[in-house]
């Protein structure tokens, strides 16, 4: 029994169908990546008297588990296939992890009802184990803190920074604290998902042994973006039967700023050596213009694998835009000018051209930074174009949630100190670092969380009348919010939440629809139920994650986000150097073959047109500067590439300002 | 009551629209062209609504009046023009959004009998776009939806698909249109009563599809500046009130609504094919001779409403189904002064003519359709009442508008012009 597999090619064909133990597929952008390992799936499945659950394929993102899954299913459907509950485990490594604890971490002495320590609530808790010795760390400086401490169980080396700190020598005493604050609190941050299992494994070998029986084939998506733990867990849970079958691009990994180890790719054949290669090289994706273009900046690099795709686009063959803007306004304006013009003039006083069918979800503009995006976010409002942000920091500040996530998180647990702790000063000002500090050492010398502390008498004379009051009305919320919790759904929880504590709604935000799209199923159903599983969701999120297709909108992402994604029309806007690699930002130690990647990323992203941009000048760190263009962009070949030039302003004839001033100075 | 009603038309908060649009001069440009309701345009803009809040009481029934401290100085309407005017709460809303894989760009007005519901539709619309930046604001909102949300608003609330024909805005236009009003609407299709005919259709070439013989025919100006006013305009007999208009709009057999007030199609924009910047202007037939190109240039022409038509159409050209309320083909008198005086319609001269003919006559509309010929014998312009007795006749000379460029009415010829001077010696 076997599927239809007329609709691949030839390579594609051979990777679907491969018997090897170990198999390393080479898939490019636009090359049919996601289809091939969908095809994969279905193949073992309808090839297998095993039980479905013996198929593991794992993924990076959420999202790409639920498109694989989705795909997978329409398959088999199309195959005439019955689905049944014998299914494969589709997910992410975190997901997987997750799923081991609940199910063994007893051996380890872990609770079943454990919960994920929030990004937010990671901050307090680090804050609070500092403060005894560090009461007044910056945020920045915590969140230094927070990386060591991530950096110690990947095993990676300490930043630098840090380890040059005198302090670097109470790292020991921090981590301790910290891990045995998280027991106390029944939590697990996000790198002991995969941090304890691997724990699980070395100490319970029966456990690791039954794991192994199980899975008899692991699929691995983006392989170029695993990390060391992650590739020590997936070893672990390869057994002497088991087949491994990674597909990826080595061009394409622009992790290693979260760890991410690319050599894991460029040396699977040394680690598997019977392993075979097969690398897909008919790209589906990309106008010939743009294959060509990307394609001159990436081989550059010295450090691939991979071999020049071959376009198969042939109807489409617009050069590479590149627009040199004085300015960033300029550019902003420029950008959003050619953005009407695509959609065919979508006013009936702009000129009508561009007979293609483009919609505003058609257009993606693409930056290396969010500090990139308001002024483009600004132009777009001002021309009343529908855009999506998509955020970067999901899992804390840029949620629409995580206003209400804290409340939340005390409806789970009310003894979840961390999560009380992020509430209190976003609640009332005056709850200080000095306030917080007394509170917990209160509740800890009691033995109590701050929870039982405050909602009882023990807590009496610690604060002022006025923040007594505060945490009177709090605990009376949370108390009427418990009922409501068993009573209506989630979303009216949250409704309720955003009334009682008085913080915007989080349904109003049109600019973040993504993230609603997302939520929207732990919507129906009792609450009590969904709560979990939703913020379990939320705190699992990475980048780009809540971007949604769906949405009529022009969409604003960094070129990270847009990794796995396709566009028809791209801009890539602020390609300067210094930008564009990313040597004057943060402190992310830029590496030029992994920038070159990433821009190679951005430019693979678009299908139809592609343009590049950049400003002579830009206001950057509190101050005008002069700007070069990036360096990527001379290397895209020029044969390829349409300069032009845009003018400023003043070069340009005034447009009659606002007919507003007109109705007040009459 | 007989009454003229210009249901569409745009405030100055609309991108391209004259600094003139405001209440004031739309109160004062109502009386001048004899329209007794208009729409307000752009409620959804917060600013405009904030406009109509403080500027207009409640009338008559979902109608609305401008106070008088706003109503102005009575000398800038001629007395023989003076005449009550009624708001209707009104807005276009732009739905650009993908459907059945491909681009879809449809214009809807949307209305409401009071400012509270307004108000209710535009915090819904708030959530799920922007409303601020532009009085018709762009929504990547399904039409269908769109309607959704104005009924979930209020059962009262009214929607008509905008100049359904327009190529690259509206319900069948060629660009991004659908081929039919199911298909935009599907279930929620019954509540489509109206469409709107928009400048460069008319009557009998909508009555060349049997699809839209349960739709009425609305006519509006769309008007940008107060002096296109009521350049199309519906005519009612019945009651003034927001219910009596739409009840009258959706039974036409009642014979409340006494038809449309129209362009001659072909002086619209959009009429013939063609591609304006090589000056090819095509008839349907010619366009399909030469596959759809441009003949100079090569690129792909602008399909006209003609033309849209015809691709649709299920039955010949002439077709006239019963029971329809009859149409009334004008041209601006301006348009007509200009001929007469030859000059240029905005000219001074023209202008001076058009407010003294006002003064001596009534309104504008009433001198086009109704007022004796001999009356305007008096005028003092011997070919004023040769020009409106043709364009009354429908005796007028046609040159078709195509891609963008408004075609050209010429209501006098030499022929004419030498009769008239004949008779006058
Ligand atoms: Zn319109
Ligand atoms: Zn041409």
């Amino acid at each position: 029994m076997s599927i239809d597999l007329h609709s691949l090619n030839h390579r594609q064909q051979e990777a679907v169908t491969a018997s090897d133990k170990a198999l390393l597929i080479i898939a490019g952008p636009g090359t049919g990546k996601t289809y091939t390992l969908a095809h994969r799936i279905a193949y073992l499945l309808k090839g297998t008297a095993e039980p479905h659950s013996s198929i593991l394929a794992l993924t990076f993102t959420a999202k790409a588990a639920q498109e694989m899954r989705e795909r997978v299913s329409q398959i088999l459907q199309e195959e005439g296939a019955c689905e049944h509950d014998d299914r494969p485990w589709i997910g992410t490594f975190h997901a997987l992890g997750l799923e081991i604890l609940r199910n063994e971490g007893k051996r380890l002495g872990i609770l079943s009802e454990f919960r994920i320590l929030s990004e937010s609530e990671q901050i307090e808790l680090v804050k609070e184990v500092l403060s005894q010795t560090m009461p007044s760390e910056s945020l920045a400086r915590v969140k230094k803190w927070i990386r060591l401490l991530s950096d110690r169980k990947n095993g990676l080396p300490p930043d630098s920074s840090v380890a040059s700190s005198p302090l670097f020598e109470l790292s020991d005493r921090l981590f301790n604290c910290y891990q045995s604050r998280l027991k106390d609190l029944a939590m697990v941050d996000f790198d002991d998902l995969i941090l304890m299992p691997l724990t699980l494994f070395k100490e319970h070998p029966d456990v690791k042994a039954a794991y192994q029986n199980r899975i008899h084939h692991i699929l691995v998506d983006e392989f170029q973006d695993i990390n060391n733990l992650q590739y020590e867990f997936l070893n672990e849970l390869l057994g002497p039967q088991t087949s491994l079958w990674a597909i990826g691009d080595a061009d394409q990994a622009i992790y290693a700023f979260r760890g991410a180890n690319v050599h894991y790719f460029l040396r699977f054949q040394k680690d598997h050596p019977s392993a075979k290669t097969i690398t897909l090289e008919y790209n589906y994706r990309s106008a010939p213009p743009i294959l060509i273009g990307a394609q001159s900046v990436i081989a550059y690099n010295t450090n691939r694998l991979s071999t020049a795709c071959i376009p198969t686009i042939t109807d489409v063959s617009s050069p590479i835009t590149l627009f040199t803007t004085p300015h960033e306004k300029a550019e902003a304006r420029c950008v959003v000018h050619e953005i009407e013009r695509l959609i065919g003039g979508f006013r009936m006083e702009s000129p009508v051209e561009g007979p293609d069918d483009v919609g505003f979800n058609d257009i993606a503009i693409l930056y290396r930074f969010h500090h990139l995006r308001s002024h483009f976010a600004e132009n777009l409002k001002q021309a009343g174009i529908p855009y999506q942000l998509v955020d970067k920091n999901v899992a804390g500040s840029d949620s629409p949630f995580s206003n209400v996530t804290p409340y939340l998180e005390i409806l789970v647990n009310p003894h979840n100190d961390p999560a009380f702790r992020t509430l209190f000063p976003r609640v009332d000002k005056t709850f200080s670092m000095a306030v917080m500090h007394r509170l917990s050492s209160a509740a800890q010398n009691k033995g109590m969380s701050l929870y039982t502390l405050l909602s009882t008498s023990h807590g009496k004379g610690l604060l002022e009348t006025r923040q007594e009051e505060t945490v009177t009305q709090l605990i009376s919320l949370l108390k009427c919010l418990q009922i409501h919790l068993q009573t209506g759904n989630l979303k009216d929880v949250i409704a309720d939440i955003c009334q009682g504590a008085h913080i915007p709604s989080p349904f109003d935000s049109q600019e973040q629809a993504g993230w609603l799209v997302l939520a929207e199923p732990f919507f129906t159903g009792s609450a009590a139920e969904k709560l979990s599983p939703f913020l379990e969701t939320l705190s699992l999120l990475k980048e780009g994650e809540t971007y949604n297709p769906r949405a009529e909108a022009v969409t604003l992402m960094t070129v990270h986000a847009a990794k796995g994604l396709e566009f028809p029309i791209v801009f890539m806007v602020g390609l300067e150097s210094g930008i564009f690699p990313a040597t004057e930002f943060g402190d992310t130690a830029s590496n030029d073959e992994e920038e070159r990647r990433l821009f190679y990323v951005g430019m693979t992203r678009a299908r139809k047109r592609l343009f590049l941009s950049y400003a002579r000048e830009r206001y950057l760190f509190g101050e005008k500067r002069e700007r070069t263009p990036s360096p990527f962009v001379y290397e895209v070949s020029p044969e390829v590439v349409e300069t032009c030039p845009v003018p400023s302003q003043s070069e340009k004839k005034k447009k009659p300002k606002s007919k507003q001033l007109s109705l007040f100075s009459r | 009551m007989r009454f003229i009603a210009d249901l569409h038309i745009h405030s100055y908060l609309s991108r391209a629209t004259s600094p003139q649009m405001n209440l004031e001069s739309l109160h004062r440009w109502a009386q001048l062209k004899g329209v007794t309701v208009v729409g307000t345009g752009d409620f959804t803009h917060p600013q405009w609504f904030g406009e109509l809040a403080e500027k207009l009481d409640p009338a008559e029934p979902g109608l609305f009046s401008l106070k008088n401290k706003y109503a102005g100085d009575r000398n800038a309407v001629p007395e023989s023009c003076t005449a009550p005017v009624r708001f209707i709460l009104s807005v276009e809303i732009s739905s650009i959004y993908k459907k059945n894989a491909k681009t879809r760009k449809v214009h809807n007005l949307v209305f409401f009998p009071d400012l509270p519901s307004a108000a209710r539709f535009n915090a819904m619309l708030q959530k799920v776009g922007n409303i601020a930046s532009d009085g018709r604001p762009i929504l990547g909102v399904d039409s269908k939806d769109l309607l959704k949300m104005a009924l979930d608003t209020s059962p009262e609330a009214y929607f008509v698909p905008a100049h359904i024909w327009t190529p690259h805005f509206s319900v069948l236009g060629a660009n991004s249109g659908f081929d039919s009003i199911e298909e935009c609407f599907e279930e929620l299709s019954p509540y489509i009563h109206c469409g709107e005919t928009g400048l460069s259709s008319d009557p009998p070439m909508n009555w060349r599809l049997s699809a839209l013989d349960n739709i009425t025919l609305i006519s509006n100006s769309d008007a940008h500046s107060p002096d296109r006013l009521a350049r199309e305009a519906n005519i009612f007999s019945t009651d003034l009130s927001y219910a009596a208009i739409t009840e009258a709009l959706n039974a036409p057999e009642s014979g409340d609504f006494l038809g449309t007030i129209e362009f001659f199609p072909e002086e619209g924009k959009y009429h013939l094919d063609g591609h304006r910047a090589c000056s090819q202007c095509l008839k349907p037939d010619e366009t399909l001779a030469c596959n759809g190109r441009c003949p100079t240039c090569g690129r792909k022409v602008t399909i006209g409403v003609m033309h849209r038509v015809t691709q649709l159409a299920d039955r010949p050209w002439g077709f006239l189904p019963k029971g329809k309320p009859p149409f009334f083909s004008l041209t601006a008198l301006c348009e007509i002064l200009s001929e007469i005086l030859s000059t240029g319609p905005r000219s001074k001269k023209v202008q001076n003519e058009y407010f003294r003919l006002l003064n001596l006559f009534g309104n504008e509309l009433y001198i086009l359709m109704d007022c004796p010929l001999n009356d305007l014998k008096q005028s003092g312009l011997s070919l004023l009442p040769v020009a409106i007795e043709s364009l009354r006749k429908g005796d007028v000379e046609i040159t078709p508008g195509y891609d963008g460029e408004y075609g050209k009415i010429r209501t006098l010829n030499d022929r004419k012009k030498q009769a008239t001077q004949l008779k006058l010696f």
